[in-house]
């Protein structure tokens, strides 16, 4: 059985983490280009744990399929009823900073930071699988350009993507810490960022 | 408690509020500026529309404490040709019903030409999809909208 | 309960109401329309089935049962001119036509409305993208204010036959504000076509008779759209699938 490090325990993705930087090497160097299926499962099994964190609510809400957003752990569609626009922060008119304003306000029941807005159609996730995404996320066609140091910053470094671990009163926290989902992201890049099946 | 200097419709207002305190509760019961209206205390409606340095904002989803220096305009205080070019449309097509959601309705409107000259009737939907009306006035909301456009030149 | 079903126009040789009174938990009282909302929403889709029953197109049918009352014949000749009813609609497009007199209490006052109501494919969903409303309320003293209670009335009534949904759990409530009871909004309103009649009746009431005919009508464009027989309010969403 594979050992996959939890978002969840930072431990265990720390030691994980020194260990498979190394192994990944050595892999790296003694398969070249056919890793031994060990290696591919345990970088898709770090990938589903990431996963957990992906396909949360928290995130899935605000990377909607479509131009309207979703919101609350149920995932209902986003009341006011606004859209994308061009730019993720609402169409003219109605900017996502009318009601998300610079942190959240638990009395009116409104999450909030300083740069409230969607993720671009084209990082589109909600109802795609994991595979899916996977696949997506690692193409800079889709992921906003990034290079995979780029998207580990992102996704280990970005305020507003931290915002799913401390989404105010009424919403359940996306699982573990932004760190550990980091060092998860981090461990399946290093581990050669295989994707689960699509 | 804590003293709060608000910059409102141009004048610097002291209150004694809580910072937690709804921006809303502060402008009607604080300031007696009971333009701005209460629907539902969540942004949900619209109603409490306010713009702070020009953008607008649910007055009801923002604590004084984030209001910062930012220049809070009501519909008491609203100006320039786009207010008035919105006033008059909504005056001659008659929009108001029941009338409580109006002042949203106008605000929003106003940000709404601030932001695009022409808008369609889609740009308008998108817009005003966060101000809801009980009364359905929406199709002179509409109509109102292109016809302060006209007045604009756009 | 049974307002616009008692007093209903259409000539029925036997005909009679009777009303079970039914305790329920939840106290029941008036709202904009007061009993006709829900009566009219059945009685029309009754009528509705008839038509289809007897094969007969819906607004010939609704004609031939209010032969007797040339007021009645004249909204629905109005409205279904305007909407070219006689004229199929587009492929993936759907029509429905509903009449009602709203009788005022103790039969103060009769106004008469018929409407059209136009479903237009959008992807997957049909959307309401037209309602057709002729009325006869007596003499007209402000066509503006009727014109206004016409727009409004029609979206008033798109939001209880679309979203208002009340539920109870333990004996409370569940909905709390606009998220879980929403309103109609601007981009769900329709294109609205008043058809004022002219009349040298008296002024008759007029705030409340748009409303019950909306539902009954998107109801039988579903039908015919869909081949799924709607017969709740508010209308299930999934409905509206193509």
């Amino acid at each position: 059985m594979l050992r996959v490090p939890s978002v969840a325990d930072m431990t265990l993705v720390r030691l994980l983490l020194s260990v498979f930087g190394l192994s990944a090497c050595l892999v790296a160097a003694a398969f070249g280009q056919s890793p031994p299926s060990d290696a591919v499962a345990r970088s898709v099994a770090l990938f589903r744990e990431a996963g957990k964190v992906l396909q949360h609510p928290r995130c899935l809400n605000c990377h909607p399929v479509g131009d309207r957003p979703t919101q609350n752990d149920t995932m209902r569609p986003h009341i006011s009823r606004v859209v994308r626009g061009a730019d993720g922060h609402g169409p003219p008119g109605l900017p996502c900073s009318a009601c998300h304003h610079a942190a959240n306000y638990d009395a009116a029941h409104v999450p909030g930071h300083t740069d409230w807005h969607l993720a671009p159609a084209s990082m589109a996730w909600a109802g795609k699988s994991l595979g899916a995404i996977c696949v997506q996320i690692k193409d800079p066609a889709r992921n906003g350009g990034r290079d995979m140091a780029a998207l580990l910053r992102h996704v280990s470094e970005d305020s507003l993507v931290g915002w799913a671990w401390s989404p105010g009163a009424g919403r359940t926290s996306a699982p573990g810490t932004q760190a550990e989902f980091g060092a998860v992201m981090r461990a399946w890049a290093e581990s050669g960022a295989h994707c689960p099946p699509e | 408690m804590a003293t709060v200097t608000l910059r409102i419709n141009g004048a610097n207002r002291s209150l004694e509020v809580d910072g937690d305190t709804p921006l809303l509760w502060a402008l009607r019961d604080h300031l007696k500026l009971t333009g701005t209206k209460f629907g539902c205390g969540e942004a949900y409606c619209g109603a409490c529309t306010v713009f702070v340095d020009g953008n607008p904002v649910r007055s009801c989803s923002l604590p004084v404490s984030q209001v910062g220096n930012g220049a809070i305009t009501t519909i008491e205080g609203i100006s320039g040709p786009e207010a008035a070019a919105v006033q008059q449309a909504w005056i001659a097509r008659d929009v108001p019903q029941c009338g409580y959601c109006q002042s949203g309705q106008i605000m929003s409107a106003i940000a709404l030409l601030k932001a695009i000259r022409k808008p369609t009737d889609r740009g308008i939907d998108l817009a005003m999809g966060g101000n809801l009306c009980r009364c359905a006035t929406y199709v002179r909301i509409r109509a109102a909208i292109h016809d302060a456009a006209r007045a604009l030149g756009g | 309960m049974v307002d616009g079903i008692y007093n209903q126009s259409y000539r029925l040789p036997n005909f009679l109401v009777e009303t079970i009174d039914t305790p329920l938990p939840v106290p029941v009282y008036f709202m904009r329309s007061v009993g006709s909302t829900a009566a009219v929403f059945f009685w029309e889709s009754f009528i509705s089935d008839l038509a289809n029953r007897a094969g007969i197109d819906q607004y010939t049918y609704r004609r031939n049962m209010l032969s007797h009352d040339p007021l009645a014949l004249r909204v629905l000749d109005v409205v279904a001119a305007a909407a070219h009813w006689t004229t199929p609609p587009a492929p993936g497009h759907a029509r429905g036509i509903s009449y009602n007199c709203y009788v005022g209490r103790g039969g103060r006052f009769k106004t008469y409305v018929a409407q059209v109501v136009e479903l237009a494919p959008d992807g997957d969903r049909l959307v309401l993208k037209r309602v057709f409303c002729a009325v006869d309320p007596g003499l007209v003293i402000n066509p503006n204010t009727l014109t206004a209670q016409i727009e409004g009335g029609i979206g008033f009534a798109l939001t209880t036959a679309l979203h208002s949904r009340i539920t109870f759990a333990n004996g409370v409530v569940e909905q709390s504000n606009f998220d879980s009871y929403p309103l109609l909004a601007i981009d769900e309103m329709p294109e609205i076509v008043p058809l004022i009649l002219p009349s040298d009746r008296p002024p008759q009431g007029f705030g409340e008779v748009v409303l019950a005919p909306v539902a009954p009508a998107i109801a039988q464009a579903l039908l015919q759209a869909t081949g799924r027989r709607i017969d709740v309010m508010p209308l299930p969403a999934d409905a509206f699938r193509r």
